[in-house]
């Protein structure tokens, strides 16, 4: 039995969600009409998942988070809309450690009941057997909450110095593109990866992070806020700067095409063979459609799923690069398990030593 | 892939999605004097066709769908 | 009552209960946070759970005042006797709906206009411009729609000046359309009766190098002869990037500009998308039909992980085809159910016809009436959106060269009015529709005249032909017998467009006349395009399909009991005697005489009568899609059309009761 607690202050919504659950025979509910009862509730209830609507009387959804992160630590799934408004609130509870979000049933921008259920299950399912994100420390925290400057970012160095003829992961020569996938978990993963590289980095970034289309320009803007390289998100052909991360549109898939000489990103409409958008499996095979496969880094990061593990196994065959986190740092080690799973994988790295293995693998500029 | 350059003629064939668009808006910019033969398509998405409609490549061959032989071709031509 | 709502009714009842008592408290102390605050949420939250509903007006009106308290509470918007006025309008009706959906399950039906006008007076306190009152065309707007016609009188003078009322569209897909998956060719492409289409950019193009190819930089203008409404219908999830307008093609001024949703100068029936009403117990039947079927296609998984144990001891034939079984019915009703679903009364299109004939006749000076019946008769859309077209032109062709001026027929001996009578009937899964008039009939040594003239036929073949086949001639392309080309016949699409729509939906058109009394063009129809269920079965060593529909029953009969009754043979079924005949013979193929102690027959009804139909074997059963005959056999007698069988073989499906009629 899964134990799963709803937390919403809206009795329909709480109906709803709880028979979602009921339905499929393996969960134990509670409820929660507020942060606080929720709170009351944990230590003796101790479920396995927390579903956590984001605004709610007395105490709203981020603080009840942040003191269930801080007191009793279990995987969170908010429940929230998908506005923009929504996707800044959103973003940061992700942040403050919750594993995964929902959109919320009737909101503005929301899914018939039949295509929820699914979906909240699914993600619940995933949630219970997710590794809790490693508690940030307070001073995180307090930053986070109340939204200070955060500290400049920690360029890391290579682990090995350059140049010391590492042989076989001698950095491929010329302009190559570091393409990262990510879902679950993914924009904490984001900030980890992307947060200690330099300014100076050679080559440009572009990532297919899973999300609706009103999230990635907050991911976008929230990024690059917090790193050295310039974050945008690419909605028209955008050509690719060295030293620039670009995050594909959501609801679309983002794929790599030729203007001229140089190499372009572009948003594409979200093609049916693919089951998750942006899709990272589009965004490999486009690159190496107009790219030279030694000179593609792929990264794969947390996430339910397969999404990716093809693509950047071929990759690997054709002599890129490729990189996964490693199980113990992923919130769900779906999609870089199938791709170490498959051989695709070279290096298998924890989350915080990706940055460092990146390096190694691109020229010194 | 309903896209195909051979010999230098782009060739639309059968169902012409969206996704057709970019490959043969490549291949049009990497030669503004390619022609393109429509002789095989069926369906030609509007993505496509502004493609098409943009770059007013030369167009040889008559598609056996009425309404893009009838419809759309005129206004290409 | 459905669980969910009840809960939801308690809930409204409560969330509104809440937001009212805030808004009293605020009209005595005007600045109190809390109450702001707590107002905003009840409305938010009950806006949420509307949301799960199919309420939209109520969604609708709640979303504006969502939007004037949050307006309140961030930008410090003063809530004064207006605003308050305002919301608790909105309040008011909402406590009225959630009372009606308490009692009746739905909203009263003027909610969607008093949604709109209690919305539209919150909004123009929020000083964002009226989108309903943005949305009205002024004249100078229908410029774009001049220069349509004058390029439509240009390129095609006769359709121009058809007198016919032409819809005007122009569709401006939102740039970022292909990202919701619109094509909006593709939509041009279904709008009826298309007579003219334009693209243009709507911006400049870009330098090639930032030219984004999947931003939509288009901008699409066409005229379509069909009625607004029928046209607005294609458009119906784009609303809000097309306009229309209707006015006649004579070169006079624009009689009316419609904007999205208006009606059109003639005032017919309300424009607006044209959906599909469904019953809910329709939808229902599908929704059960597609849970049996993914059981079983998880029964199917299980057998084949079985399959991949070896040594298992299974009975791979029998299980398989119990499970082919299973899917197979499951398969066959939910066709049905999506047919079913599809299914629209012809009375869609026959409702405008009684005006299209008023007006042909009045422009013909002829006094013309119109009988019709069947129209409750239901068919798939794809037939019923097909058949419009043509029907009207069988309609015209009736006025116009069917019935004679007045004069003519009083020295006739007939009534100086006309009548044409419109008749639809069912048989089974085919639907007939008849267009009679009462004119003065086709007189075949005419039409042998004009096919001579026009060497439609060669000489000799048309010496050979009987009136009967020279009637059908009228269906030949290019064919037309008015002496005169009018205005509205006389356009090059004749009979032949009549007949090449109708067999595109796999029906048959066929003319009778009696010279003097009046014309019949007959249309035999499936009721729907989308299977046909067969059986099919051998004779004389080929194989032929047989129209389920047509068959009573299949029946082995002894050898014995058959016995020679006059020139043919007969056996007695259920104390019936019922006339016997080898489907050999009726093929002219050689009969040939089995040895089996039992004869096979299909019992089909031809008229009223029961006949029996010996074959040599039955095959099976099988739902196929039916194409019409073309070429040189698409006048033989007793053919339907062909299918295409699973090896490749082509098979006929006969109509056994015209063979033996």
């Amino acid at each position: 039995m899964i134990r799963v607690l709803i937390v919403d202050d809206s009795p329909l919504i709480r109906r709803l969600l709880g028979g979602i659950f009921d339905a499929e025979g393996d969960f134990e509910v509670a409820f929660a009409r507020d942060g606080q009862e929720a709170l009351a509730l944990l230590p003796a209830w101790k479920p396995d998942v927390v579903t956590l609507d984001v605004q709610m009387p007395n105490m709203d959804g981020l603080a009840c988070l942040d003191r269930i992160m801080l007191e009793h630590p279990c995987p969170v799934v908010m429940v929230s809309s998908l506005t923009e408004a929504g996707a800044d609130t959103t973003l940061e509870a992700l942040d403050l450690g919750a594993v995964d979000y929902v959109p919320k049933p009737g909101g503005a921008i929301s899914l018939k009941i039949e295509a929820l259920a699914p979906l909240l299950v699914e993600k619940v399912r995933a949630a219970a057997s997710a590794r809790l994100p490693k508690s940030k420390r307070l001073r995180d925290r307090v930053r986070l909450r109340t939204g200070l400057d955060r500290p400049p970012p920690r360029p890391v160095a290579p682990s090995r110095p350059s140049g010391s003829g590492a042989g076989a992961s001698s950095p491929a020569p010329g302009d190559g593109i570091v393409l990262v996938g990510a879902s679950t978990g993914g924009p904490p993963a984001l900030d980890a990866l992307l947060m200690p590289l330099p300014a100076s980095f050679p080559w440009p970034i572009v990532i297919a992070q899973h999300m609706p289309a009103t999230f990635t320009g907050s991911l976008a803007r929230r990024l690059d806020k917090l790193c050295a390289m310039p974050v945008s998100e690419v909605v028209g052909p955008t050509p690719l700067l060295p030293g620039h991360v670009y995050i594909g549109r959501g609801d679309a898939d983002i794929i790599l095409s030729a203007r001229g000489t140089g190499t372009i990103a572009l948003s594409a409409p979200s093609s049916p063979d693919y089951r998750w958008h942006p899709s990272v499996d589009r965004l490999v095979e486009s690159a190496m459609a107009h790219r030279e496969a030694a000179r593609i880094v792929g990264i794969l990061m947390t996430g339910m799923g397969n999404d990716g593990a093809r693509s950047m196994t071929r990759l690997r065959a054709a002599g890129g690069r490729t990189l996964a986190e490693a199980e113990e740092t992923a919130v769900v080690w779906g999609m870089p398990g199938e791709l170490v799973k498959a051989g695709g994988a070279e290096i298998v790295a924890p989350l915080d030593r990706i940055a460092a293995r990146l390096m190694d693998m691109v020229p010194s500029r | 892939m309903s896209v195909r350059l051979e010999a230098e003629v782009v060739h639309l064939e059968g169902d012409c999605g969206v996704e057709d668009a970019e490959p043969l808006l490549v291949l049009l910019q990497a030669d503004r004097f390619r022609t393109v033969d429509l002789d095989r398509v069926d369906r030609l998405h509007t993505a496509v066709f502004q493609v098409l409609f943009a770059l007013r490549p030369p167009l040889q061959g008559q598609s056996p769908d009425l309404f893009v032989r009838e419809r759309l071709l005129p206004i290409l031509s | 009552m459905d669980d969910l709502l009840h809960h939801f009714i308690v809930e409204a009842k409560e969330l509104i209960q809440q937001a009212s008592d805030d808004l009293l408290a605020l009209e005595r102390r005007p600045f109190d946070p809390h109450r702001l605050d707590s107002a905003f949420r009840a409305v938010h939250t009950l806006k949420g759970s509307v949301g799960l509903f199919d309420l939209k007006p109520l969604g609708d009106l709640l979303h504006a005042a969502e939007d004037l308290l949050a307006a309140a509470r961030a930008d410090g918007l003063d809530l004064d006797a207006a605003a308050l006025g305002a919301l608790f309008a909105c309040l008011e009706a909402s406590e009225r709906w959630v009372g009606a959906v308490e009692a009746n399950g739905d909203l009263p039906p003027d909610a969607p206009e008093k949604a709109d006008a209690l919305a539209a007076g919150v909004r123009s306190l929020l000083d964002t411009p009226n989108p309903s009152l943005a949305a009205v065309a002024s004249r100078a707007d229908a410029a774009w729609a001049d220069a349509l016609f004058d390029a439509l009188r240009g390129s095609d003078p006769a359709a121009a000046a058809s007198g016919r009322p032409l819809t005007a569209i122009r569709y401006e897909p939102r740039p970022d359309c292909f990202f919701s998956g619109d094509d909006p060719l593709g939509l041009m492409r279904s709008v009826p009766e298309l007579a003219a289409l334009k693209v243009s950019a709507r911006d400049p193009w870009p330098p090639a190098g930032s030219f984004d190819p999947f931003a939509c930089n288009l901008v699409i203008e066409a005229l379509s002869g069909a009625p607004h409404p029928d046209v607005a219908a294609v458009f119906r999830f784009v609303p809000d990037q097309v306009r229309f307008l209707v006015r006649d093609a004579e070169p006079a001024p624009a009689v009316a500009s419609a904007p999205s949703g208006a009606q059109g100068p003639d005032s017919g029936p309300p424009a607006g998308p044209r959906t599909v009403r469904v019953e809910a117990g329709r939808i229902d039947r599908l929704a059960d039909l597609v849970g049996e079927l993914i059981v079983a296609k998880n029964a199917l998984a299980h057998l084949v992980d079985a399959a991949g144990r070896v040594g298992e001891d299974v009975d791979w034939t029998g299980k398989l085809a119990a499970h082919h079984a299973v899917i197979d019915r499951l398969a066959g009703d939910l066709h049905a159910a999506v047919v079913d679903v599809r299914m629209l009364p012809l009375r869609d299109i026959f409702r405008r016809f009684p005006r299209t004939v008023r007006e042909i006749g009045a422009r013909l000076g002829k006094t013309v009436g119109l009988t019709v019946s069947g129209e409750d008769i239901e068919a798939d859309k794809t037939v019923i959106d097909a058949l419009s077209e043509p029907l009207v032109h069988v309609l015209r062709n009736a006025i116009d060269h069917g019935v004679e001026p007045g004069e003519v027929r009083l020295e006739a001996g007939k009534s100086p009015e006309a009548t044409i009578t419109l008749r639809a009937s069912r048989f089974g899964n085919r639907l007939s529709i008849e267009v009679s008039d009462d004119g003065r009939g086709i007189d075949p040594a005419r039409i042998r005249r004009v096919a001579a003239e026009r060497a439609v036929v060669a000489p000799d073949r048309l010496a050979a032909m009987s009136d009967d086949d020279i009637l059908d001639l009228v269906f030949t392309p290019g064919f037309s017998t008015s002496g005169s080309v009018t205005d509205l016949s006389g356009r090059g699409v004749g009979m032949d467009a009549v007949r090449a729509a109708v067999e595109s939906l796999g029906g048959r058109v066929s003319v009778l006349s009696r010279p003097g009394h009046g014309t019949t063009v007959k249309m035999d129809l499936p009721t729907s395009v989308v299977m046909t269920q067969i059986m099919s079965v051998e004779a004389g060593g080929r194989v032929h399909g047989v129209l389920m529909d047509s068959i009573i029953e299949t029946a082995a009969i002894r050898r014995d009991r058959i016995a020679p009754v006059g020139s043919g043979r007969a056996f007695v079924l259920r104390n019936r005697t019922v006339p016997l005949v080898h489907l050999s013979a009726l093929l002219d193929g050689p009969e040939r005489d089995s040895l089996a102690q039992d004869v096979k027959v299909l019992v089909v009804r031809v008229g009223s009568e029961p006949v029996g139909v010996a074959v040599d074997r039955f095959i099976d059963r099988m739902d196929v899609m039916m194409r019409p005959m073309t070429g040189i056999l698409a006048g033989a007698p007793g053919l339907i059309g062909t299918t295409i069988q699973g090896d490749g073989s082509v098979l006929m499906v006969l109509d056994i009761a015209e063979l033996i009629g």
